[in-house]
């Protein structure tokens, strides 16, 4: 691994694959990786960059937050990947990697949230593409005031959230992600659930929309 | 009670169901369920409904606007490295670059380094920090010729620098300022031939520096260290502490002194009132604290990197025995085996900057269409090797006006309630001593002051002086 960066790159992965077409998996890569061939890891940054990214911009609230953490996931499982012991799936590794730096991110920033970085946290695209003008405008204040009740949770129910409804991660997957049985898992989303509920009704009832 | 939980996991089960993760048989009690039960099908009916909500939020990708900004900086940096490159090979690289957007986005300052001033040191009244110029040599130049390039910086420059340093506002300061930058550089002169000429005999150089283990405890080495961005916190700093394989131990629970810790969380409660700018400059009196425990050598290439990168890093401040000042370069004196990476990597200066590059390498076919790490770094750089090297703990905050006037007295009592959790927690710590050089860690206290105003919204004496 300590010289993982500075191999010139191999052939190793072409030859695994056999083809440019064929997509190695994730464990194929991270061999790869670890023979040498730096453009492995390109791959696996490429497959899952936006992803990951997504998801954080949904826990942190914050794009440029998200975007330092999936930075620094990156960088870090590239010097750690020697430690990757593949026995969870290469993006559990990786999402564990980016929650405990988003975490850490979080402790130590100043809890600074204006009206214009809860717009920002929002998003910019519109849901549907099909709509009028006054629909995308409304469905956009919709994601302000979602993206605000979500951040009013706390860390460990936004997360679950987070896992399930923009991840799409079974409950299984959940489980091996946060380290929790499948039971906690369901009672904890649930929780979680009713907490947003609840936080939405009440930027919802102050909005008046 | 026992029916609340009852009701609570009978609940949960609704919320299952509408994920699709019961059986066939439980599926069948939930749906007998919600044909007897009203309020359990209102009740999913409001859950989809915030599903819904989460799940129709627009999908965050890397956007187009970044990815220009990105490009444009890059291609700036390229030029600025590889002046003589290709035009072809410059546009593969900015493809690769473009490849890498998010990575060179949070790394790459937004504003072009090259036009950093020379010295960009702001100590606070009263303080001497050292800040020598950001020095442009080319990569794979050994000190001596960084020693060069220092000496030859016109006089006019060197002069404003002094000047910067010197910000304090008394004269008598300005002189000490001055004769200080001038041992810096004779020390670098001697740091320069002691790595050419022998090697460096450490064990002996480490005895004489401040240690916490052999040491009272007023004798710990302290290092302020003044960040310039006050959006990101302490955040490059800990980054720093991860690229040279600094392990932050999270303290337990009640470990951070409360009687240092700063009301963080409760300005939140004042937000919406209060304008985020106001908010900074009240919270910019804060100073943090990290315990470092790590080989001579790795406190050695923080504190280099913290000196070199005025972008980042205002000023640093090295307190020993005593109070006394002392300078960086005795630090530097225990370079080892000719390693000197404090200037000469060329393409990619910070610690940051070589995760980015690293990265960009692993993107690339062809190792010379990317900026890459010089074969000093290469060879010398740590942080690849993926090895955890040292540890760190967050010990607490405390205000700047305590950690600039404690009393003697006061701070020692302060660091020895901090030594004794820091070597609890360490004993805690599961990871073995066997994981860090056996023999050469070192502890210090690094003080991290957030950043104030720019020096130009707030000019200092001195300088407004000359102009």
């Amino acid at each position: 691994m300590g010289t993982l960066r500075h191999r010139p790159a191999s052939n190793r992965l072409a030859q695994m694959s056999g083809s440019d077409d064929v997509q190695p998996d994730d464990a194929q890569l991270v061999a790869a990786v670890l023979a040498g061939d730096n453009r492995a890891f390109g791959r696996l940054f490429e497959r899952y960059q936006d992803r990951l990214y997504n998801t954080l911009v949904r826990f942190t609230g914050s794009r440029h937050d998200a975007g330092d953490v999936v930075q620094d996931a990156f960088v870090q499982a590239l010097v750690k990947l020697d430690t990757f012991r593949g026995d969870a799936q290469f993006y559990t590794w990786l999402y564990r990697i980016a929650m405990n730096l988003a975490l850490s991110q979080r402790r130590r920033r100043r809890p600074v949230v204006s009206v214009e970085e809860i717009k920002d946290r929002a998003g910019e695209e519109p849901v549907a593409s099909q709509t009028s003008p006054d629909q995308v405008l409304i469905q956009h204040e919709r994601a302000q005031l979602v993206q605000q009740a979500l951040l009013c949770l706390g860390d460990d129910h936004r997360q679950i959230l987070v896992l399930r409804e923009m991840d799409n991660c079974s409950y299984e997957q959940i489980g091996e992600i946060l380290d929790l049985p499948v039971g906690t898992v369901r009672s904890r989303l649930f929780r979680a659930r009713l907490m947003l509920k609840e936080q939405l009704q009440i930027v919802f009832q102050n909005e008046q929309l | 009670m026992a029916d609340n939980e009852q009701q609570f996991g009978d609940d949960q089960w609704l919320s299952a169901y509408l994920d699709g993760e019961l059986t066939s048989e439980q599926c069948a009690v939930v749906e007998q369920r919600l044909r007897d039960d009203p309020r359990a099908k209102q009740l999913l009916d409001e859950l989809r409904d915030v599903s819904t909500a989460l799940q129709t939020l627009p999908k965050e990708v890397v956007g187009d606007d970044l990815r220009e900004k990105i490009y444009a900086t890059a291609e700036t940096r390229r030029e600025n490295d590889f002046p003589h490159a290709g035009r072809a090979r410059r546009w593969r690289w900015a493809a690769l670059a473009l490849a890498a957007t998010l990575v060179m986005a949070v790394y790459l300052p937004e504003e072009n380094r090259d036009e950093q001033p020379l010295a960009q040191a702001v100590p606070r009244q009263g303080e001497i920090a050292i800040s020598a110029p950001k020095l442009e040599a080319p990569a794979g130049e050994n000190k001596r010729d960084e020693i060069a390039a220092f000496k030859s910086i016109p006089t006019s420059d060197a002069s404003s620098s002094m000047d910067v340093l010197a910000a304090g506002g008394q004269g008598g300061r300005k002189i000490e300022a001055e004769q200080h930058l001038h041992g810096v550089e004779e020390d670098f002169a001697v740091a320069g031939a002691a790595v050419e000429n022998r090697p460096t005999d450490s064990a002996s150089e480490l005895a004489e520096l401040p240690q916490l283990e052999d040491s009272t405890v007023g004798e710990v080495l302290q290092v302020h260290v003044a960040l310039s961005d006050d959006q990101r916190g302490t955040e490059p700093f800990d980054r720093l502490l991860a690229a040279n394989g600094i392990v932050f131990q999270e303290p337990e629970s009640g470990f951070v002194d409360r009687q240092l810790a700063a009301p963080v969380g409760a300005v939140g409660g004042k937000l919406k009132n209060d304008s985020a700018s106001e908010l900074l400059e009240e919270e910019s009196d804060d100073a943090e604290l990290v315990l470092v425990e790590a080989p001579a050598e790795q406190i050695e290439v923080l504190l280099n990197a913290c000196h070199d990168d005025p972008a980042q890093w205002k000023s640093l401040r090295l307190v020993g025995e005593g109070n006394s000042e002392v300078p960086l370069a005795r630090w530097q004196s225990l370079q080892r085996g000719g390693a000197f990476r404090a200037r000469s990597f060329g393409s990619a200066d910070t610690p940051a900057e070589r995760g980015m590059a690293a990265v960009l390498d692993s993107l690339s076919t062809d190792e010379n269409s990317a900026p890459s790490l010089s074969k000093d770094q290469k060879k010398t750089a740590p942080r690849s090797s993926g090895e955890q090297l040292g540890w760190a703990v967050r010990v607490g905050r405390m205000s700047r006006v305590d950690s600039l006037r404690a009393t003697e007295g006061e701070r020692s009592s302060k660091i020895a309630t901090l030594r004794s959790e820091f070597q609890r927690s360490k004993e805690q710590d599961k990871r073995k001593a066997s994981d860090l050089e056996q023999g050469a860690s070192i502890r210090v206290l690094f003080i991290l002051h957030p950043g104030r105003e720019k020096a130009k919204s707030a000019p200092s004496p001195v300088t407004k002086k000359k102009s």
